[in-house]
């Protein structure tokens, strides 16, 4: 059974050198990845939003060269790209072997018709910012902006 | 983002700790859906177990 996918972020983590990181992997979160972040002291309760980044910054093992992922570099992505990772979480974990077939098909065809774009460019200029809900992004996620933390619906377990 | 029930998560590890004995580290640390198989695979053996004990009363 798979337990790490690899992800193609639809813009890109960019740093302060103007590196362009788009390629990552991620886990499958356990119990612990959910409960922990709860106790953190900055983080006032399940509705938290930051929540969110806590449990991504977990879960996301690689981003391009970086092998450790802390919430800074998440908090620092593109709107786009948060959210195409909360929605990756959401079907990698809680969605059938079709909706991880049809993601991950989503993604490969998407990336095979952007042109060739290297993982390092100083090209960009834009500063990334969490806050870019002003700037068209090439590629919405599938899904869409997920703004809230939703529960997993339970089917009476 | 989707994220698991806390509430339900909590019964989901406290069934499994009581029926299984595993420390609470090794439960935390399964995955969402081995932890849902193992929920469901212990309760159809409580499920054959009681119906056994009905048949035999």
């Amino acid at each position: 059974m798979r337990t790490r996918y690899e992800f193609v972020l639809p813009r890109g983590y960019i740093d302060d050198q103007g590196v362009v990181r788009r390629r990552g992997v991620m886990r499958l979160a356990t119990a612990r990845d959910e409960l922990e972040p709860l106790r953190d002291p900055t983080i006032s309760g399940p509705d938290d939003p930051r929540l969110t980044i806590l449990v991504l910054a977990r879960v996301v093992e690689r981003l391009g060269d970086l092998e450790l992922v802390t919430p800074n570099e998440i908090q620092d992505l593109f709107a786009v790209d948060l959210a195409y990772l909360q929605d990756f979480y959401g079907v990698i974990n809680f969605g059938s072997e079709e909706d991880i077939e049809a993601l991950l098909a989503a993604q490969e065809r998407a990336e095979s018709q952007t042109s060739p774009r290297p993982e390092t460019t100083a090209s960009e200029t834009t500063p990334p910012t969490a806050a870019a809900g002003s700037e068209s992004p090439p590629r919405p996620p599938a899904g869409g902006r997920r703004a809230a933390i939703e529960e997993v619906p339970q089917n009476g377990r | 983002m989707k994220h698991y029930p806390i509430d339900v998560l909590w019964q989901e590890v406290i069934y499994l700790a009581y029926h299984l004995h595993w420390d609470l580290d090794d439960l935390l640390d399964l995955e969402h859906q081995d932890r849902v198989r193992l929920v469901q695979g212990v309760a159809a053996l409580n499920a054959r177990a009681w119906e056994e004990v009905r048949q035999l009363s």
